[in-house]
């Protein structure tokens, strides 16, 4: 019984807690207003809207946890996809989808690697050095390449035609399907979970975050951790712009920019610290999960678009304050905890 | 040597979001060239009496008989002047513009600056100017940035004559293929024929701060509720229904939300280029009948058009355009009397008796807007 007590007060506790809260109460909200909210098709709906922002999250997740904002991910991944298309276009490639991903990857990692050389060797602040190397891809992708919407190549194509999963709502008669980008997106979520959770590195990532000297003189290898970490981040953006294409069914180079934003609120949502050394791949699927939802069920709630905008930073705003509520109130109670004592 | 080499690296960081930011300019002018044309004709005509009042100062300038010239026809140079000759957009243009070189034998050039920036279009002017070209036709992508240039220009006698830039001063005349309120009744037009007339519809915009987009959509409503009493706009008439936010990912998403939430919608508008393409994806995947009829250029939406689910297209055609304006600028030089432009024939289709609206300038508008279906969608290669 005691265990149980306990169980729920760390559960309690925890950010992702209340964001589940908030999601299970304004689906229901979702439902009663429209009736179609767990309708299969709208389930099917949004999960194939997370995939993206999803794979943005993990991310946005290691920069903050280990070093601060990268709010390069996005234009990474346009300029990572336009090169990789282009070379399949150049070499008429014609073999498997991956291929062109892993393409992707290398030129993601590159780019990356430039972010984590700049930070890691000069000690930039993250957010600076990625907003200015954002600068930088967006001009080489817009300006040096003049790249436009274009058709995906073939192989491309047919694996954005391949679904996961097609479902048919029975009242309705509308279906939908969930595209095999969403494996893309669990596979990531494993490999990273197990990494964060399960490695030596993984804790790293953490301790680096929450205290760099702890961290130091513990034997973590600060600066190759974090270069480490814009690498991936880099390889993980190039998969999201390739999956945004593969699920669009065209490169469209302008789409990209401006995404970082949506993402970081998600996040911090599902309780990442913008202070560093906090923050969970859970929290991230939650609170991407909550802002999908909300963007894609104002609609089917007639919310008017005029609205749609103060509601979602609303809800940005309600989410954000939950952590901060909690430090509060966990020092109110150590104080008055600490009152009793003396 | 580090302080060296970050300012190095910043400076370089800096120059790269410059070059990022006209290189944007010119990926959203160009897919979505219907907005500038018409939004700024209204702007226009709003403030009427500064425009006179700076017509009165520089009279002589605007005066279109000076501008006759007394070189044989065949010894004048028409140079077009673009946002970017190697958008197919402006390719099209090329076609009207050489056809009318070869049907007068007038010598006609067209060029876009190397970058699409403003800057870069300054350039490309001065070296017309430069080269004593008889009359300047110009699609400008900033019209501030190119008034000292045209000016001298005209001041040295060459005939200015502009597309898509009512807010510009100096030219003797701009062109317009529309109005924003006809082409707003042409798409509502194009989808109650579409829709037998009856059903409801919903409305897309890329934002409902851009101005044209809201024009047209305003305009779309009020044809509708004056002409089509058996339609009917979703959400008692809000306007827009969705924004696209320039996505067409965006406008996917919003769509499906808008077929789930009205699963008995018979139509759909788009204006921005990347809305149709949305939500005829939405609605072929969720297997509805949905007539989807809207703006944008036709080797994009040529797909959907051929499948079936965007009905019909509405644009104007960049080819006459072109034609148009080199005709305008021809008359002038061969001192034909065109007055202020009201009723001006420029020998096109749509463009044979166009209206004047003076605002900035004298803003000559045609009815040119071109219907694009599965029949006629393989004519037009842009």
């Amino acid at each position: 019984m005691n265990t149980l007590k306990n169980k729920m007060n760390k559960y309690v506790k925890q950010t992702e807690f209340w964001v589940f809260l908030i999601i299970l109460v304004l689906s229901l909200i979702i439902q009663g207003r429209s009736g179609a909210f767990f309708a299969n098709n709208n389930l099917v709906d949004i999960a194939r809207s997370m995939i993206c922002p999803s794979i943005y999250a993990i991310c946005a997740l290691l920069a903050f946890v280990s070093t601060g904002p990268d709010v390069s991910f996005p234009l990474i991944a346009a300029l990572s996809s336009y090169i990789s298309i282009m070379i399949a276009y150049k070499t008429n490639f014609d073999g498997p989808w991956f291929v062109i991903f892993l393409v992707g990857m290398v030129f993601g990692a590159l780019m990356g690697a430039l972010n984590g050389f700049i930070i890691v060797k000069y000690k930039f602040p993250s957010l600076i050095v990625t907003l200015g190397t954002s600068s930088i891809f967006s001009g080489i992708l817009l300006g040096a390449f003049e790249a436009e919407r274009m058709d995906l190549p073939e192989t491309l194509q047919r694996f954005g035609k391949l679904t996961l999963l097609a479902v048919k709502n029975e009242k309705t008669g509308l279906g939908s399907s969930l595209p095999m980008t969403f494996l893309i997106l669990v596979v990531l979520y494993i490999i990273a979970y197990l990494i964060l959770n399960y490695t030596l590195v993984g804790r790293g990532v953490y301790a680096i975050g929450g205290d760099e000297i702890s961290a130091e003189r513990a034997g973590f290898s600060v600066g190759k951790i974090r270069f480490g970490i814009f690498v991936i981040n880099g390889m993980i953006a190039a998969i999201a712009g390739l999956s945004y294409s593969v699920m669009s069914m065209r490169y469209l180079p302008t789409e990209y920019a401006g995404g970082e934003m949506v993402v970081i609120a998600a996040i911090i949502l599902g309780g990442t610290r913008l202070t560093g050394g906090v923050g969970t791949l859970k929290g991230c699927i939650l609170g991407t999960l909550l802002l999908t939802m909300v963007t894609n069920s104002l609609i089917l709630v007639g919310i008017s678009v005029y609205w749609q905008k103060v509601f979602i930073g609303g809800i940005i705003i309600i989410g954000t304050a939950i952590p901060a509520l909690q430090t509060y109130l966990n020092k109110k109670k150590k104080e008055v905890k600490a009152g009793e004592a003396a | 040597m580090k302080k060296k080499l970050f300012s190095v690296m910043l400076v370089a960081a800096m120059v790269a979001s410059t070059l990022a930011g006209c290189g944007s300019t010119a990926e959203t002018t160009e897919p979505a060239a219907e907005e500038a044309a018409a939004t700024e004709s209204t702007e226009a005509s709003s403030e009427p009496a500064e425009a006179t009042e700076e017509a009165a100062m520089t009279d002589d300038l605007f005066d279109v008989a000076n501008y006759k010239s007394d070189k044989d026809k065949s010894e004048w140079t028409i140079a077009v002047i673009t946002k970017d000759n190697t958008a197919a957009w402006f390719k099209r243009m090329e076609l009207g513009v050489n056809q009318f070189g070869e049907e007068t034998s007038i010598n006609v050039i067209q060029k876009g600056p190397a970058n699409a920036d403003a800057a870069s279009q300054v350039e490309v002017v001065d070296n017309m100017i430069d080269q004593g070209v008889d009359a300047i036709c110009v699609v400008p992508i900033d019209p501030g940035a190119l008034e000292a240039s045209l000016k001298r220009a005209m001041e040295q006698g060459i005939v200015v004559i502009s597309h898509e830039a009512s807010n510009l001063e100096n030219t003797l005349f701009d062109t317009e293929a529309f109005t924003a309120d006809d082409f707003g009744a042409a798409i509502m037009d194009a989808l109650a024929k579409d829709m037998n007339e009856e059903g409801k519809y919903a409305m897309m915009v890329a934002y409902t701060t851009s101005t044209t987009h809201m024009e047209y959509a305003n305009a779309q409503y009020k044809h509708q509720q004056e002409t089509y009493p058996n339609m009917e706009l979703i959400n008692d008439g809000a306007i827009p229904t969705c924004e696209s936010e320039e996505s067409i990912d965006t406008s996917y998403e919003r769509a499906k939300e808008v077929l789930k939430a009205n699963p008995d919608l018979k139509g759909f508008t788009g204006v921005a280029s990347t809305d149709c393409p949305g939500i005829a994806k939405a609605v072929e995947e969720l297997g509805l009948d949905v007539k989807v009829v809207g703006v944008g250029t036709p080797n994009e939406f040529k797909p959907y058009v051929k499948s079936g689910t965007i009905t019909t297209v509405k644009l104007w055609d960049p080819m006459v355009s072109g034609y148009v304006m080199c005709k305008l600028a021809s008359d002038i030089l061969a001192g034909i009397e065109v007055g202020d432009g009201e009723g001006y024939n420029a020998g096109a289709e749509g463009y044979e008796a166009m209206t004047l609206s003076q605002g900035t300038n004298r803003c000559l508008i045609g009815q040119a807007d071109i219907t694009l279906t599965a029949e006629n969608i393989d004519e037009y290669d842009f």
